[in-house]
């Protein structure tokens, strides 16, 4: 059975002026030492996939449908200390935005060590010398002086270290990563995706990394998962992907990204921006914006199917399959 | 840090000067005569110059001031007209007063004010938040005078509970404590509550909660602490207008303050007591800033590596 295995997630956002379905239906399964990336715009409802396995969606955002089995257990049926005794200890999670998610007044020795005495009765002196071994293995030096210094005095890549040795301090078997490398420099992307993979060579831990940059996956990912406003479009292993981008939309992310041996007078981009939440189209939620278009797209919402080894797209270019809208 | 507290105690020169100076001149600008007010109304002609001469206001402004700048700087703050006691005297007696009910009505207006704040910053939208809300909003809005003369009718002349003026036992402190604190209680619970609200949506309560902290440590140590930094502030300059502004409390219960001896000291024209007594106020007020800026730089790292 996979290490994590996602059915049919709704979150759903019970604003003032209606309901945003950012996550809507998606299944997918995460196994032991994957790496699999979740890509899509921003507002394709892929932190919100995240945040909601982690059930630490905000109000007014809320779980309404589905089951996240974890190591067995459904989380979304734990109680709130079992699922706090599971977070940071099996699962944990590393954010996008290294500078603000470090508390500003507390020294980064302690809230690495929080991690631990969370969970687990240890001494002080243990606690610290578990807290430096970390910080070491994160790659972090002089990691004797800089426990006890404060969040503003490392910078965002060093930061970025510190939250991952916060997320592996008790060896987790799941870690999910926000767009842990979007706010840090290129050079300083190299080193924090590197460590991230050295980290599930050693510890065998999946990893499920958020992000919206074909190059970060590229780089990293197994398999990729591409969303588009709150659903799955596309599933493939990541050079399959690549190679053969079966829905248009992957395509057109693709298309986006400028490739240096060929000579392009125009970046390929897709047209028009991603519809307002509340107002979804019907059918293919991709339609408005799809250059292939059909009659049928407009209607019928396309579910995914098969269409190689491991690799599967909702779109009716491949076999018209999936249910009427109710609302067509 | 050194160099950090270094720094700001020399701020406060220039502004202590800028009241010595502000007041000395203010004075020459109203009107009323001392030597008149002190000789009585009937006093023959003569006799209210001669005061004016003994007390010195016969010379130019400009001499007068460089005179009383001299004294201060010997840190002698002259003698009062009325009681012909030093001022320095005058004040010290009564400070005391003025600063022990200054304390408790700060004391009273932080646990309240921060109770009621996270109260309703943590139960946001409900029937307490809206509660706490009003209460709030009355506390900022009601005359001081008003509310002192309300207890006083009810606690003191209908249930004859609580002595309705004067100062002694702790009995006294009642009344006067919860009319200075009224304000500072309402401020202090919608600061608290705007910054709790804005803390608990910060990324590293997030992050508290994904490396799972317990929720009560996730608000203790992550939301509330972060949540009263800017409250430390407002509680310090709530601190500062106690100590100088307690006119109105003192007058309406009769407590023998600094607000009180402003008051009588005004009316008689006493300018080396008003003088005095404006510097002191001054002096608390720069004195409690200064603590709250090092409160607040051991509060927060950010500020003492600076």
């Amino acid at each position: 059975m996979a290490l994590l295995q996602v059915t049919d997630l709704k979150t759903h956002f019970f604003g003032r002026r209606g309901v945003t379905k950012a996550v809507d239906g998606i299944s997918f399964d995460l196994e032991r030492g994957e790496i699999l990336g979740i890509v899509g715009e921003s507002g394709s409802g892929k932190s919100v996939a995240s945040l909601s396995i982690m059930r630490l969606v905000d109000h007014p955002g809320r779980v309404v449908g589905g089951s996240v089995h974890f190591e067995g257990r459904d989380l979304l049926k734990l109680g709130r200390e079992e699922m706090r005794t599971l977070r940071g200890r099996r699962m944990s999670m590393v954010f996008q935005e290294p500078g603000t998610s470090m508390n500003p007044v507390l020294k980064v020795g302690f809230q690495i060590a929080e991690a631990i005495r969370s969970h687990e009765r240890v001494s002080n002196q243990e606690a610290r010398e578990r807290t430096m071994d970390l910080m070491e293995l994160v790659g972090i030096p002089d990691a004797k002086r800089r426990i006890d210094q404060y969040p503003h005095q490392f910078s965002g890549g060093m930061l970025q270290r510190l939250m991952i040795a916060m997320g592996l301090a008790l060896s987790p078997s799941l870690i999910i990563a926000d767009e842990p490398v979007t706010a840090l420099d290129v050079t300083i992307q190299a080193q924090i995706l590197d460590l991230l993979r050295d980290l599930r060579d050693t510890t065998d831990a999946a990893v499920l990394l958020i992000t919206h940059d074909m190059g970060v996956v590229a780089e990293t990912c197994d398999r990729v998962i591409v969303m588009y406003l709150g659903k799955i479009v596309e599933e493939a292993p990541v050079a399959e992907l690549f190679d053969h981008p079966k829905h248009p939309y992957t395509q057109g992310l693709l298309g986006s990204i400028p490739k240096i041996d060929e000579k392009q007078e125009w970046l390929a981009a897709i047209p028009g921006t991603i519809p307002n939440p509340l107002e979804v189209p019907t059918g293919c939620r991709f339609s408005n914006r799809c250059p292939q278009v059909m009659d049928v797209c407009h209607h019928v919402s396309p579910e995914l199917q098969v269409v190689g080894p491991g690799h599967r797209v909702a779109c009716h270019l491949y076999g018209e399959t999936g249910t009427v809208d109710a609302d067509a | 840090m050194a160099r950090y507290i270094f720094k700001r105690i020399l701020i406060g020169i220039p502004i202590l000067f800028f009241v010595v100076t502000a007041v000395f001149f203010a004075f020459r600008l109203i009107p009323g005569d001392a030597a008149r007010i002190i000789a009585g109304d009937e006093a023959p002609q003569e006799r209210v110059e001669q005061i004016r001469r003994d007390l010195g206001l016969d010379r130019p402004a400009l001499v007068q001031y460089g005179a009383y700048l001299a004294k201060l700087s010997r840190g002698d703050l002259g003698v009062s007209f009325s009681s012909r006691r030093p001022v320095a005297v005058e004040i010290a007696s009564r400070f005391w007063n003025t600063f022990s009910l200054a304390l408790a009505a700060i004391t009273l207006a932080t646990i309240v004010g921060i109770s009621m704040g996270v109260v309703s910053a943590l139960f946001r939208g409900t029937i307490a938040d809206h509660v706490v809300t009003l209460i709030a909003l009355l506390g900022i809005s009601i005359p001081v005078f008003w509310l002192g003369l309300l207890m006083m009718q009810l606690f003191s002349v209908e249930l004859g509970w609580l002595p309705a003026a004067g100062y002694g036992t702790w009995r006294h402190f009642v009344m006067p404590t919860i009319t200075l604190s009224v304000f500072s209680i309402a401020f202090i619970t919608r600061m608290t509550r705007s910054s709790l609200l804005e803390t608990i949506q910060q990324d590293y309560v997030r992050t508290a909660r994904a490396k799972g902290v317990r929720e009560r440590l996730v608000l203790l140590m992550h939301s509330l602490r972060n949540a009263l930094l800017p409250v430390t502030i407002v509680v310090g300059l709530r601190f500062g207008y106690m100590v100088g502004g307690a006119v109105i409390t003192e007058e309406v219960f009769a407590w023998p303050g600094l607000g009180r001896l402003l008051i009588l000291s005004v009316a008689q024209r006493d300018i080396p007591l008003v003088q005095g007594l404006l510097l002191v106020f001054a002096t608390s007020f720069v004195i409690v800033n200064l603590l709250v800026d090092i409160l607040y730089a051991f509060l927060d790292p950010r500020i003492r590596h600076r």
